[in-house]
């Protein structure tokens, strides 16, 4: 390369997504997005971080209906802003997704779902991965409503972020609820029970994250499994277990830093906070 | 009582003359009449003197009810259209006096430029009230006589309007410190400055209710005493005024024809025309005449009058967007037992977004601005009253709300710009849930301060989206921004280059490949648009050839790279695009002097759903331009041609101003459709 010749395009990490093969809709709808770079690739300073709660951004989504017909979707904002991250050459990070967060009115059907993110002028999509999403009993509908307004929002979109955000309230789930359902909202309620919950994170019990062994859950499940483990050991982790998934490898190193997702959230949003005005009684006992 | 009289004027046209004229030859010239508190608006434009005549005829006369010591003051100002800014050339006055005949006037301007002929078209002369007249007599006896039929005279008199706001009015019966009231009832108040307000989404009291914008008018028919015929009704008269908005010399031609477009044909102002409500087609509600009272039955555009009371009244729905302007006149019914019914009328009543702002202080934190909020928002008729300030401290009074983590510190915001409630303890947006409420809080900071370093200073080449550096850098940190400098401003200046906006643009970098920096691209976007550009502007769109040498610095993360000003929390994602919240905290340890009320005015906007990033200049004439508040300081701003260029250097202009088409999409807006806020 001399100094006159032009740059080589950008080249984006590459982008794959895992998704259930069926969702109820009006739950949680969690996929696994992973962004692989080559070793050989850019180093990367503000890629969109993806998580649970992730509402906006540079993301886009494309659902397009197997029978046929217009797509569901959005492409990738320029203008609003979403945690960045890092990547550099050969790293690779798996993150969850909760497409509910989007507020899309998906209609029941087959889909082929795409995700593309933004860099500057450039986009990397996913390929297309086929899922189904399904309207649910019109008992798990009035559940998931009734579960979702507990979270403090203007507008009930459909989103479950704000179940985990803005909510100080005590869940108990139906027990008319379906087992569909309640594997859909698992991870939810695990989650919102850790941040809002009396017990730190060293005494959580892991017991509900060892039944989310879906593809999609699996590696969030065992990270999370990881930080209640490294918040009960002095120790922390075995550096065998930091290196062992190249796409957590990033969750447990924050984990070792003491910067686990229940450990920042549940000072940021629930228990551990340094109240202004500390609630009148906690939610869990 | 005295004689009263009926007396319409009217501005003919206007003569220009003299060969002083000559020193405008070249340049537009336009007049601007006023009779009392009405406008002409501008009138057509001209380029010659000599015997031009400025026809005025399309002017409707005003009319108006005075007695022998009545003045009506008239006022012709002439104005140079600028290209950039307009000036005043010069400015006759007049008055319309007794005795009042009808008949042609004319008055001269300053320095015989100028000849304003004017006219008084119509005088009806109200005779005062007789107690005793004399009747001749037939002869004693007679079965004759003669009997005198006073003349039925009556007028119609706006006694009050509910619901129409006089700006500068404070009817608030507290006035916490730190809190404003930009307009209040008064008695009787019935526009006659033309300036009243009748709010959007409000009942007359200032309550919220979703689509509910009226007055509620009363008149009263004079003189006392009078008895009118049963079953006498008032007829109302709706009329839609010009917009006067653009016809302020200090409006831009172009924000002039976004805000009123039927008073232009193409680029050519044609007048100041009536029947221009809701320009745009955005209303939802159109204006409409409800009756009040079973007394005052409406039937048509005719209510009935209470006799014993000489009262009526109607309730006026008006358009549920900004800007929409009504004059209401009322008379009595033409009845063959009416002798003569004279008009009255309102003066322009004009419809506003009013919203309630709680401030939120921390106790440390710099005190804002928040009362000049609202003069920047005047022009797209928003009213911002600060009705609530609190200062908070203890927990609530933060340095910072993470020590590093952005992301952190974003959700923590999130949860403090709530209300705090069980569910939610935490939070210090008191009125949050209460429709007609946004909340502004003056923080300190959102993450710890930390200063950036220079992780390389000199000279490198642009090649559109890359900076590419002479070798491959061993960069101490990470870099996060590229500051490029204007050559022309730097020139004997030795490194390293102060960090002054007016000398440097910056872009985010994404990434890095050897010696080349791929930067971020400026994203402008259309008001309505705010996830999708239309322009993103590299360095081969500011002007910078590929290949081309530019003088730069690559700075880490820092508060001199990259720091939030203010964000705006809250909000809702529907269908993946954002609608914003109503909520907003400005960063006062990171911006500091005139930037504060810009950020605060700025992330006001988005709150009525407006994308950031236009381009634009803001709407005022001025011999130094500035841009809107929508835009990032460091982009340049973009020429009005078909496809939108940057204009070279133009950035560091933001005003707390808006441009045109972010005030019409504010005008046009709809708060209770924003399911961000959550008040449908």
């Amino acid at each position: 390369m001399t100094p006159e010749d032009p740059p080589q395009p950008l080249q984006l990490p590459a982008v794959s997504v895992k998704a259930e093969p069926r969702y109820l809709l009006g739950f949680p709808l969690l996929i696994s997005v992973t962004l692989d770079n080559p070793a050989d690739g850019p180093r990367f300073f503000e890629l969109p971080e993806l998580s649970i709660l992730f509402r906006e951004g540079p993301v886009g989504v494309h659902l397009q209906p197997e029978a046929g017909g217009p797509g569901v979707g959005f492409a990738p904002s320029t203008a609003r802003r979403s945690a960045t991250m890092p990547l550099q050459p050969g790293e690779q990070r798996q993150m969850l997704l909760d497409l509910s967060n989007f507020g899309l009115d998906i209609p029941p059907g087959v889909y082929w779902l795409t995700l593309t993110i933004r860099v500057g002028r450039y986009s990397a999509a996913s390929q297309p991965v086929r899922t189904e999403f399904v309207r649910p009993s019109a008992s798990d509908e009035g559940e998931a409503v009734r579960l979702r307004r507990m979270g403090a929002s203007p507008t009930d979109t459909g989103a479950w972020a704000p179940f985990l955000t803005d909510n100080w309230n005590t869940v108990t789930v139906s027990p008319a609820l379906s087992l569909e359902a309640h594997r859909q909202l698992a991870l939810h309620l695990f989650l919102h029970r850790a941040i809002y919950g009396p017990d730190p994170v060293a005494n959580l019990d892991p017991a509900p994250l060892k039944q989310l062994n879906s593809p999609v859950l699996q590696s969030e499940a065992t990270v999370l499994q990881w930080e209640i483990h490294a918040a009960g050991d002095p120790r922390g982790l075995h550096p065998g277990i930091i290196g062992s998934s190249a796409g957590m490898r990033f969750r447990m190193e924050r984990i070792e830093k003491g910067e686990g997702f229940i450990t920042k959230y549940r000072k940021v949003l629930g228990a551990g906070q340094d109240f202004a005005h500390p609630p009148a009684s906690y939610p869990y006992r | 009582m005295s004689t009263l009289y009926l007396v319409t004027v009217k501005l003919d046209n206007v003569s220009v003359q003299g060969s002083g004229w000559t020193k405008f030859a070249g340049s537009d010239v336009y007049f601007i009449g006023k009779v009392v508190d009405h406008s002409t608006g501008r009138s057509k434009t001209f380029s010659a003197g000599g015997s031009t005549v400025v026809d005025l005829s399309a002017t409707p006369p005003f009319e108006f009810l005075v007695d022998d010591s009545t003045t009506i003051p008239i006022e012709l100002a002439a104005w140079d259209d600028g290209f950039l800014w307009d000036s005043q050339i010069g400015k006759l006055s007049a008055n319309a006096q007794s005795p009042w005949t009808p008949g042609s006037q004319s008055t001269a301007g300053p320095g015989g430029l100028f000849t304003l002929n004017w006219s008084i078209t119509k005088v009806v002369a109200v005779p005062a009230a007789v107690g005793t007249a004399w009747l001749s007599k037939q002869f004693d006896g007679s079965q004759f006589f003669n009997a005198l039929n006073a003349p039925l005279i009556c007028w119609v008199q706006f006694k009050d309007i509910d619901g129409l706001y006089k700006p500068g009015v404070d009817d608030r019966a507290v006035k916490p410190p730190g809190t404003t009231r930009n307009s209040g009832r008064e008695a009787g108040y019935t526009s006659q400055d033309n300036k009243g307000r009748i709010f959007t989404n409000r009942k007359p009291d200032g309550t919220w209710v979703k689509d509910t914008q009226f007055v509620d008018i009363t008149v009263e028919v004079m003189p006392k005493g009078i008895v009118l015929p049963a079953g006498s009704k008032i007829v109302w008269t709706i009329e839609d005024p010009d917009d006067p908005t653009n016809e302020d010399p200090r409006v831009r031609k172009e924000v002039g024809k976004l805000l009123d477009p039927n008073d232009y044909s193409g680029a050519t102002k044609t007048g100041a025309n009536p029947n221009d409500n809701d320009p745009r087609g955005k209303a939802d509600q159109t204006p409409k005449l409800e009756q009040l009272d079973a007394k005052y039955a409406l039937a048509g555009n005719e209510t009935l009058i209470d006799i014993p009371n000489r009262i009526s009244k109607v309730r006026l729905n008006v358009h549920d967007v900004a800007g929409a302007n009504y004059i209401v006149r009322a008379k009595v019914k033409d009845d063959p037992k009416i002798n003569l019914s004279v008009l009255g009328s309102t003066g322009i009543m004009t419809v506003w977004h009013r919203i309630d702002l709680e401030y939120v202080k921390m106790d440390s934190a710099d005190e804002l601005p928040v009362a000049d909020i609202s003069t920047n928002y005047d022009i797209a008729c928003v009213q911002v009253d600060v009705s609530l300030k609190r200062v908070v401290s203890g927990a609530s009074d933060k340095a910072m709300f993470d020590s590093a983590d952005d992301n952190i510190a974003h959700t923590a915001v999130e949860k403090f710009a709530n209300k705090s409630t069980a569910a939610n303890p935490g939070g210090e947006f008191s009125k949050d849930g209460e429709k007609g409420w946004f909340w502004i809080c003056a923080g300190n900071r959102l993450l710890s301060s930390k200063a950036a370093a220079i992780l390389f200073e000199g000279d490198a080449k642009a090649f559109a989206d890359t900076v590419r550096l002479p070798a491959v850098p061993a960069f101490a940190d990470t870099p996060a921004i590229v500051r490029v400098f204007n050559p022309a401003k730097i020139a004997g200046k030795v490194p390293p280059l102060p960090n002054d906006h007016d000398i440097h643009i910056k872009f985010r970098v994404a990434a890095q490949a050897g010696r080349d920096l791929t930067i971020v691209p400026h994203d402008f976007h259309k008001v309505d648009n705010p996830d999708v550009s239309f322009l993103d502007a590299d360095l081969s769109h500011y002007g910078f050839a590929a290949g081309a040498t530019i003088r730069i610095q690559v700075l880490s993360a820092g508060d001199e790279a990259l720091v939030t000003g203010g964000i705006s929390p809250g909000g809702a994602t529907v269908g993946g695009k954002h609608f914003f919240g109503g909520r907003l905290i400005v960063f006062t340890k990171n911006v500091t002097g005139a930037d504060r009320l810009i950020t605060m005015c700025h992330e006001l906007c988005h709150a009525f759903d407006n994308a950031h990033k236009c381009g634009n200049w803001d709407w005022i004439n001025q011999a130094t331009t500035t841009s809107c508040c929508m835009n990032y300081w460091f982009a340049f701003v973009l020429d009005d041609s078909g496809v939108r260029k940057p204009i070279p250097w133009t950035q560091n202009r933001c005003s707390a101003t808006m441009c045109g088409p972010h005030i019409v999409n504010i005008r046009d807006g709809h708060l209770e459709k924003n399911p961000g806020l959550g008040w449908g």
